[in-house]
C-alpha cells in the first residue's frame, strides 16, 4: 500500500522523481507524450459532427 | 536541468513521429481527399459537381449519364459535392481540383436560396474547421488566412487569435486531422457507454438533419433580406469561385436544388427569396453563367426526401434526369 501511495505521489508531482539511468529519462519523455496523446485524443469529445466522412 | 534535455528531446522526437504518422494516415482516410482523387482520375473536360450534401444527395451519376447520353452530351463526372461544407468549401474544392491539372468543361454548382452567400461569422474560423470542413486546413495555403479570417491580423484581438489558430492548426498533421481522431474517439466512447445514436441515414442522425434544417431556415430569411438590400455584399467566396473557374475556361451552371415543402413555403417562396433569385440570376447572366431552377420542378414532393434536407434515391434520379436534360440543352 505504501509503495502505491508513493507511486501516486510521484506521478502527481508531490514527490520528486529520482531517475538515474538514461533509459529512465527517455521513459519520462515518453510519459509526457502519453499524457499529450490522452489530452489530444479526448479534446474533441464534445464536438458535434453532423455530416462527416472519416 | 541538463538531465531534462533527454526527456524533452525524446518527447519532441515522438511528437514529430506521431505528427508524420497522423498526416500520412489522415491524408489517406480524409474522405474529401479521396473524393478529390476520384474526381481527378475521372479525366479532363468533365462535369465538375460542386455543392454540399444536398447536391451530393441529389446526384445519381448513372441517371445523369443516361440523360446526357440521350442528347449526345455525355462526359465524365468529377463529383466534388462535399457534405457539411458551404460556398467557401466549394471554392477550395474547385481550386484544389484545378491545381491538380484538370480543366472542367462545365462546373455545376448546387444552391439552395441563400447558400451561395458568404457564411455567417459564427460559422467561420478555426473552431468550425472540423469534420469535412477540415478541408479548410488541408486544402489551403498560409496566404488564405486573410480570406478565412475576416479582419486578420489587426482588426480585432479575436481576428488575430483566429488567424493565428488557423495558421498553427494547418501547419501540422496533428492540427489538420485532429477532428478525425475526435470522430474515432466519439465512436469508441459511444460503444463503451452504449449510447443510442438514434435513427440515421448516410448523412447522419435524422434529429441532426431536422435541427440543421431549422437552423438554415431561421438564418435564411435574414440573410436573404440583407442580400436583397445590398446585392454585392457577402459574395466574396462565390466571386472567388467564379473567378477561379472562369480562369480555366469552365462554363458555370448554378442549379437550384429542391427542398421539402415546409422549407419551400417559408423561405423559397418568400418575397425576399424571389427578389434575391431575380437579382442573382441577372448577375449570373452578366458573368456568362447559367441558372437552372429545379427547386420548383413539378415532381418535387416530400415523399422524395430521405430526411429534412436530402433527396432520397428516387428524388435523386428525378433531379439528375432533369439536370442532365438542362445541361444537354445548354450545351447545344
Amino acid at each position: 500500500m505504501k509503495s502505491i501511495i508513493q507511486l501516486l505521489e510521484t506521478i502527481g508531482g508531490a514527490r520528486p522523481l529520482r531517475l538515474r539511468s538514461p533509459r529512465a529519462w527517455v521513459a519520462f519523455g515518453i510519459w509526457w507524450v502519453v499524457l499529450f496523446a490522452l489530452a489530444y485524443a479526448t479534446i474533441g469529445r464534445g464536438t458535434k459532427f453532423i455530416y462527416v466522412d472519416f | 536541468m541538463r538531465k531534462l534535455i533527454v526527456p524533452v528531446v525524446t518527447a519532441v522526437a515522438a511528437l514529430v513521429a506521431g505528427d508524420r504518422l497522423l498526416a500520412w494516415y489522415g491524408h489517406r482516410h480524409f474522405v474529401p481527399e479521396q473524393q478529390l482523387q476520384t474526381a481527378l482520375a475521372a479525366g479532363d473536360g468533365c462535369l465538375l459537381i460542386l455543392g454540399d450534401s444536398r447536391m451530393a444527395a441529389g446526384l445519381d451519376e448513372a441517371t445523369l449519364h443516361d440523360a446526357l447520353s440521350r442528347q449526345g452530351a455525355d462526359r465524365c463526372i468529377a463529383n466534388l459535392a462535399i457534405g457539411a461544407t458551404d460556398v467557401s468549401g466549394a471554392f477550395l474544392a474547385a481550386r484544389r481540383y484545378l491545381s491538380g491539372g484538370r480543366n472542367p468543361a462545365v462546373a455545376v454548382l448546387g444552391k439552395v436560396d441563400d447558400s451561395l452567400l458568404d457564411p455567417d461569422p459564427d460559422r467561420t474560423g478555426p473552431r468550425m474547421m472540423v469534420g469535412n470542413n477540415a478541408l479548410h486546413l488541408v486544402w489551403t495555403t498560409p496566404g488564405d488566412v486573410f480570406a478565412e479570417v475576416n479582419g486578420f491580423p489587426f482588426a480585432s484581438v479575436a481576428a488575430f487569435d483566429d488567424g493565428f489558430r488557423f495558421l498553427i492548426a494547418r501547419a501540422t498533421g496533428l492540427g489538420r486531422y485532429q477532428s478525425l481522431v475526435s470522430v474515432r474517439v466519439q465512436h469508441m466512447q459511444d460503444r463503451l457507454t452504449g449510447a443510442d445514436r438514434g435513427s440515421q441515414n448516410r448523412f447522419g442522425q435524422f434529429a441532426d438533419m431536422a435541427a440543421l434544417e431549422r437552423d438554415l431556415r431561421e438564418r435564411a430569411a435574414g440573410r436573404l433580406t440583407a442580400a436583397t438590400k445590398d446585392p454585392g455584399d457577402r459574395t466574396a467566396w462565390f466571386d472567388r469561385l467564379v473567378d477561379v473557374l472562369r480562369s480555366r475556361g469552365a462554363r458555370i451552371v448554378v442549379v437550384e436544388l429542391p427542398m421539402p415543402a415546409a422549407y419551400r413555403r417559408r423561405i423559397s417562396e418568400s418575397a425576399a427569396a424571389v427578389e434575391y433569385r431575380r437579382s442573382f440570376t441577372a448577375s449570373l447572366a452578366a458573368r456568362g453563367a447559367a441558372y437552372v431552377d429545379l427547386g420548383r420542378a413539378s415532381w418535387v414532393d416530400d415523399a422524395l426526401f430521405a430526411d429534412a434536407l436530402h433527396l432520397n434515391a428516387a428524388g435523386a434520379a428525378r433531379f439528375s434526369r432533369d439536370l442532365g436534360d438542362e445541361l444537354s440543352r445548354a450545351a447545344r
